[in-house]
């Protein structure tokens, strides 16, 4: 079992967000994620957004930091703002697992609230990113970032999780270039980001 | 628009008028001319060995009036502050039913090696006759107030026994249980008892008990300054025809604080003082004593248990840690980021407020059971138009 990272405080249909356990360290954007969802039924998503703010929205983060204190100082100044700060992270569901079997479908029901967020061991990444259908889910969702540069992110992290699998991400590539092919300047922003020359 | 600003307005020019700055400056000079030169032992006299009576708050100096004090900087290596304070909700005459619920905050703050924090709330509900009203009196207003007061204190108490010194306990507000003042014996008993307790526990394991009071409206110092400035007996002030009438007055109108301002210089404090207050005699022992300090920004008013202002460790102890406390709110004007903190963990915000009510008429609803508010609560709900 891989590391649980954090608990889902809103889910939808084609969204959820959890709260990190690692503050100001949410998960890599791009990143491929699961949800606990009862049983043995996992969902899968791709991290599409990170924010850190104040637990209560009436109380805005102020300035900490003095000319002594600043950085990780300011946090061992402020024990409190542990508890005052979360850092979330945004996760548009592309898959899912019943049992052993894995499915690139958007699943039929949102992760439970509450529920369990883990990472995904670099096998588990390998066997879900093998088909590539989940790519257009993710190029069509409703993102909170800028959709280049989610799959850009997301074609670099799991290239690196596969080992540098060069002919993965070529593959990749193309397809996105097929579902970003009505709009040349995203589809260069994400082919620029992902040779590994550049 | 409920407000005519426009019969505000002529009003406004009005009220600044009235502060008449030089004059004012003129004798705010004399008045601390007074505080230097004054002499405390006339102040002590008056008050303790004449008895006289003044229908006035006068601070009864534990030593001068007017010295002040640097306090010094915190021992190396860390310290841990608990606060705590409250909200409640109290009960509602417009609901079928009578409850009350009261949220205590538990706050920890460490620095040091090992630096923490814990911002947690007790939170309890109030719902048989005999917790809601007491001697034949319901439980609000000034006594609900006494109630707080009181959980509050024993709450700090039990966050801060649980801290590894060096050790600090703040309480918001004031140490005197005012609300008290005009309730008849049995009832300020009910209450002065537990806080006895609690000030009790507090002595019995040395922990430094401050309470802070922002931007302080208190005169008892100013009306020290009138004592040592006159013999006479009040009820003659109206006949008055000393050279000293004009400053007297100008003395009872004025606060502590701004008689201070510029006295005091960031990170000092003043001398101690004995607060003379009734309610405080039934502390038992537990003589309650005052300070004010330049916080950077503002003058605030520091109260403690005597034992604490005796104990020079203590005292100072106690007021470096306000003082950190201050720096560490990044504020202007500073306010204990452990109080700030206490004050947020304990509000019960509106959302919540009616989360409460929601969870006491669906239990109603589930038994089958009438919940009616009353028509004018409605009526200001709903305001149709």
């Amino acid at each position: 079992m891989t590391e649980r990272i954090g608990e889902i405080i809103e889910t939808d249909s084609f969204t959820f967000v959890a709260e990190s356990f690692a503050l100001n360290r949410p998960p890599a954007l791009g990143s491929l994620v699961k949800a606990q969802a009862g049983g043995d039924t996992w969902v899968y998503g791709v991290v599409a957004f990170g924010e850190t703010v104040s637990v209560d929205p009436g109380r805005g983060a102020m300035r900490r930091s003095r000319p002594d204190a600043y950085d990780e100082a300011v946090y061992t100044r402020h024990p409190e703002l542990e508890h005052l700060l979360h850092t979330k992270f945004t996760v548009i569901p592309v898959g899912s697992r019943v049992g052993e079997r894995m499915s690139q479908r958007i699943p039929p029901q949102p992760p439970p609230m509450h529920y369990s967020v883990y990472a995904c061991a670099p096998d588990e990444v390998r066997e879900f990113s093998e088909r590539r259908l989940y790519l257009r889910t993710l190029a069509t969702a409703q993102l909170p970032a800028p959709v280049e540069h989610v799959l850009a992110a997301h074609l670099t992290w799991t290239y690196e999780q596969r080992g540098r699998d060069e002919a993965w991400l070529e593959q990749a590539a193309l397809e996105v270039a097929g579902l970003l092919q009505q709009d040349v300047e995203r589809l260069l922003a994400v082919l620029y980001a992902v040779d590994p020359e550049a | 628009m409920p407000l005519d600003l426009s019969a505000i307005h002529p009003h406004i020019r009005a009220l600044v008028d009235l502060q008449r700055p030089e004059e004012r400056m003129r004798l705010l000079r004399e008045a601390r001319s007074v505080l230097q030169r004054a002499d405390p032992d006339k102040v002590r006299d008056n008050l303790e060995v004449r008895n006289k009576r003044y229908p006035w708050l006068v601070a009864n100096p534990l030593h001068s009036l007017g010295d002040t004090f640097p306090v010094p900087p915190l021992p190396v290596g860390g310290y841990s502050v608990a606060a705590s304070d409250g909200s409640n909700i109290p009960p509602d005459r417009h609901s079928p039913v009578r409850y009350c619920i009261l949220n205590v905050s538990k706050v920890v703050l460490a620095y040091g090696e090992n630096p923490m924090a814990s911002l947690t709330s007790v939170t309890e509900m109030l719902y048989k006759e005999e917790d809601l009203s007491l001697d034949g009196k319901p439980l609000k207003g000034e006594l609900l107030g006494a109630k707080m007061a009181v959980r509050e204190l024993e709450v700090l108490l039990e966050t801060a026994l649980a801290l590894s010194a060096p050790r600090v306990a703040l309480h918001d507000g004031t140490l005197i249980l005012w609300p008290l003042q005009n309730q008849p014996d049995p009832v300020r008993d009910r209450f002065t008892r537990p806080f006895r307790r609690a000030l009790d526990g507090f002595r019995a394991e040395r922990i430094p008990l401050l309470s802070y009071i922002s931007y302080p409206s208190a005169r008892d110092l100013c009306n020290a300054l009138r004592v040592a400035l006159c013999d006479t007996e009040t009820s003659e002030c109206k006949t008055c025809e000393s050279d000293h009438r004009e400053l007297c007055e100008f003395l009872g109108q004025l606060r502590d604080r701004e008689l201070l301002q510029g006295v005091l210089e960031p990170g000092e404090r003043t001398d101690l003082f004995a607060t003379v207050s009734d309610v405080v005699r039934e502390y038992h022992g537990h003589d309650i004593v005052f300070c004010y300090l330049d916080v950077g920004g503002e003058i605030a008013r520091v109260e403690m248990p005597k034992w604490v202002a005796e104990g020079e460790e203590a005292l100072n102890l106690g007021l470096g840690v306000v003082l950190d406390q201050c720096a560490l709110s990044g504020d202007v004007p500073p306010y204990p980021l452990a109080l700030m903190e206490a004050h947020e963990a304990a509000v019960i915000d509106v959302a919540m407020r009616t989360v409460v009510e929601e969870l006491v008429e669906g239990e109603f609803a589930q038994r089958g059971l009438p919940y009616i508010r009353s028509g004018k609560d409605r009526s200001k709900r709903r305001r149709g138009v």
